[in-house]
């Protein structure tokens, strides 16, 4: 095998390869091979490490429902999702805004978490999903709620032997999704919200939303989230400018390629009134 | 490193460096219909098909290759399924300079093979990974939409 680009076929040669030696995980490569191109074609593409390519490890390719939760394999792509009769219309919906067709043929789950974007389209639906991120090295194997796992843009505390071999997430009925971008999906998204709110007995018992684009991370409050529970749909419908004032108050924007902070924060304002006001 | 694969039903046994890309690859074997347009996964100019899927040969190395199927226009383009794709975007006026056309009739035969009678919707979808710089948009989806009014079972095995 090529020292350059290791090809293991199932999950646990490829933990022993990557207990050896530090390797980049290769999935997709819609991001990866994007970020290591030359500016001349027609020569191979240099990486700082060998590449692992995780495509045919098996284990890695499954949809299954247990407890509640969808257990996803970290290299089931965009498309897989969007076509699989397991998982519910309103989850596909940021998975249907991920780029183009054939891109969302390649690209994968694990690898849009890995990435660590702070534009990733299926962060803001995984944070206000709790979704939790598995783990496994040679060694242990460890699950992490996504809030946690990445840290910074492009950063994860993901360690060198570790591979994200599946995530665990609940599904997401009743839940708004917007991106905003330049020309619809195929563009990187400027900012993004995904959002769910239910009542019960007249009551607010579930208010969980996260914001894509803004800064470095997806942006959530939970304690605030808490804070609302409880209120009746009179109340609710009173809140909202104060709820709108409040994310305003705690999401920062910064500048960068795409939009100006003044822009972003516009839009989310936007978008916070628009998911308000849904019935 | 030795890779397996099958190129337009061919099986290759080659030495080829895993980190080349499938798009430079088809350019030094000298199949040239994959265009390298933007490099970087936007404008789909370098669409082939794989594993009857359709994929963007820029962001394929040839190391992920192994046991796979590709098909590029070169394997297609002899083919009765490739005539009626090729007379359905004659008749519609669907190119203009032709750069993005061996793109545009891979993507849309990747959506026929799944969808024989496509929807306006689904192939706005099927195509959405295929710019035309010539914004001939509206021409290539009534050819698309004209190779879906064929009766003809669209398939891989040729």
């Amino acid at each position: 095998m090529d020292a350059k680009f290791l090809n293991p076929k199932t999950l646990e040669e490829a933990l022993i390869l990557l207990n050896n030696e530090e390797c980049i995980p290769l999935a997709g490569g819609t991001d990866l091979v994007v970020k290591n191109r030359k500016e001349s074609p027609l020569h191979p593409l240099d990486f700082p490490h060998p590449l692992i390519f995780v495509g045919n490890i098996k284990e890695l390719h499954s949809i299954t429902v247990s407890d509640g939760l969808y257990h996803i394999g970290a290299c089931i792509t965009h498309n897989e999702i969007i076509d699989s009769p397991l998982i519910d219309e309103d989850f596909k919906k940021p998975f249907k805004d991920i780029a183009s067709f054939p891109l969302r043929n390649q690209g994968s789950i694990g690898g849009n978490i890995a990435n660590a974007s702070p534009v990733g389209d299926s962060l803001p639906l995984l944070y206000v999903l709790d979704a939790q991120i598995v783990l496994v090295s040679l060694k242990k194997k460890r699950i992490v709620p996504i809030s946690e796992f990445i840290i910074g843009p492009g950063k994860t505390i993901r360690e060198k032997d570790e591979l994200i071999t599946e995530i665990l997430v609940p599904p997401a009925p009743y839940s708004y999704w917007r991106k905003v971008s330049q020309k619809g999906t195929n563009s990187i998204g400027k900012v993004s919200l995904f959002a769910t709110r239910s009542f019960k007995d007249k009551k607010l018992n579930c208010f969980k939303l996260a914001a894509g684009g803004l800064g470095a991370k997806v942006k959530r409050d939970i304690s605030y989230e808490n804070h609302l529970l409880g209120l009746t749909v009179e109340e609710f419908k009173e809140e909202k400018e104060m709820i709108i004032s409040h994310y305003l108050s705690i999401f920062s924007a910064i500048d960068d390629p795409r939009a100006s902070k003044e822009y972003k924060l516009q839009v989310i304002t936007n978008l916070l009134n628009d998911f308000l006001k849904e019935e | 490193m030795i890779i397996n694969f099958i190129l337009d039903g061919k099986a290759i046994k080659e030495d080829i460096d895993p980190c080349l890309r499938l798009v430079d690859y088809l350019k030094l074997c000298n199949h040239d219909g994959a265009r390298y347009g933007c490099g970087e996964g936007e404008c789909g100019a370098c669409s082939v098909l794989l594993n009857g899927e359709s994929a963007l040969s820029c962001l394929v190395l040839m190391g992920s290759l192994e046991g796979k199927n590709v098909l590029s226009i070169e394997g297609f383009k002899n083919t009765n399924q490739y005539k009626i794709i090729e007379k359905c975007f004659l008749k519609a006026n669907a190119i203009q300079c032709g750069y993005c056309t061996p793109g545009m009739v891979m993507a849309t035969f990747a959506l026929l093979l799944k969808k024989p009678h496509p929807t306006k919707n689904e192939i706005q979808v099927g195509l959405s990974g295929n710019l035309c710089r010539c914004t001939g948009y509206v021409a290539i989806r009534k050819a698309v939409m004209m190779a879906g009014e064929e009766n003809i079972q669209w398939t891989l095995n040729f």
